[in-house]
């Protein structure tokens, strides 16, 4: 009956213990779950800046020449024909801003030859749409 | 006792898998930054010219004009051209360029 008793003791013990376990996996999983999402969504937003940059540096504001383009060389003429808000669109990102200075925003740069000068491009948007 | 004894061992591995299976790689970013800036840097060099007459003053100046810009280090080993000498390389390749006239493999290394 002693034994019975100090089984029944261990059993309760070794269940509380095992409830508190899977409690704290659950809670870490739902944490590590929500980081990765946003390291995912960050990703996501980082390679939506990129293709936008590599269509910028070596298509859109690339310098031409009677026939083809001259990627990462850029003039200031054919920076400004850039239409951001279509660009937006087309890539589905928000708060698009392409220029010479760093925003408070998620940014990449790309290096480029601007007028003959070597200059920094930056890239930054607020968030992405999803397609 | 033993069927007990096993259930609680299943269960605290199973409590511990999600640190086991998941995923740290935070260098992502960085990975792609380091080979998107060193093609860059690459393809404004050779608009520059600098590979054409490999003038080495000439491509010192544009390095070091890149690294106050970008922080990045870039050493050209066989020529003894570097910006600054990187602590740690995260890019290397190989290219062709005209040194004295003649074609030569350099190598050019990227890094911080």
């Amino acid at each position: 009956m002693q034994n019975r008793g100090f089984l029944v003791f261990d059993t309760a013990f070794s269940c509380i213990i095992v409830i508190l376990m899977i409690i704290s996996a659950i809670n870490v999983s739902n944490i590590m779950l929500k980081t990765s999402e946003e390291r995912i969504a960050g990703e996501i937003l980082i390679l939506r800046l990129y293709s936008v940059s590599d269509y910028v540096v070596r298509d859109l504001a690339a310098e031409k020449t009677q026939n083809s383009k001259i990627p990462n060389k850029i003039s200031a003429e054919t920076l400004n024909v850039i239409d951001i808000e279509e660009l937006e669109e087309q890539i589905g990102l928000s708060g698009l801003y392409i220029g010479f200075e760093s925003k408070d925003k998620t940014c990449i740069s790309r290096i480029i030859l601007f007028e003959g000068e070597i200059k920094k491009l930056y890239f930054c948007a607020d968030h992405y749409e999803s397609y | 006792m033993k069927v007990i004894e096993a259930t609680f061992s299943f269960l605290v591995l199973c409590s511990l898998l999600p640190f086991l299976i998941y995923d740290t790689n935070q260098d992502f970013q960085k990975e792609y930054y380091y080979m998107k800036v060193s093609q860059d840097i690459l393809r404004v060099l050779y608009l520059k010219g600098d590979f054409e007459d490999f003038n080495k003053s000439k491509l010192n100046f544009d390095l070091i004009k890149i690294r106050e810009s970008t922080g990045i280090c870039v050493v050209i080993e066989e020529q003894d051209v570097a910006s600054c000498i990187p602590k740690m390389a995260n890019v290397v390749v190989k290219r062709v360029a005209f040194i004295n006239g003649q074609p030569k493999i350099i190598t050019i290394t990227f890094g911080v």
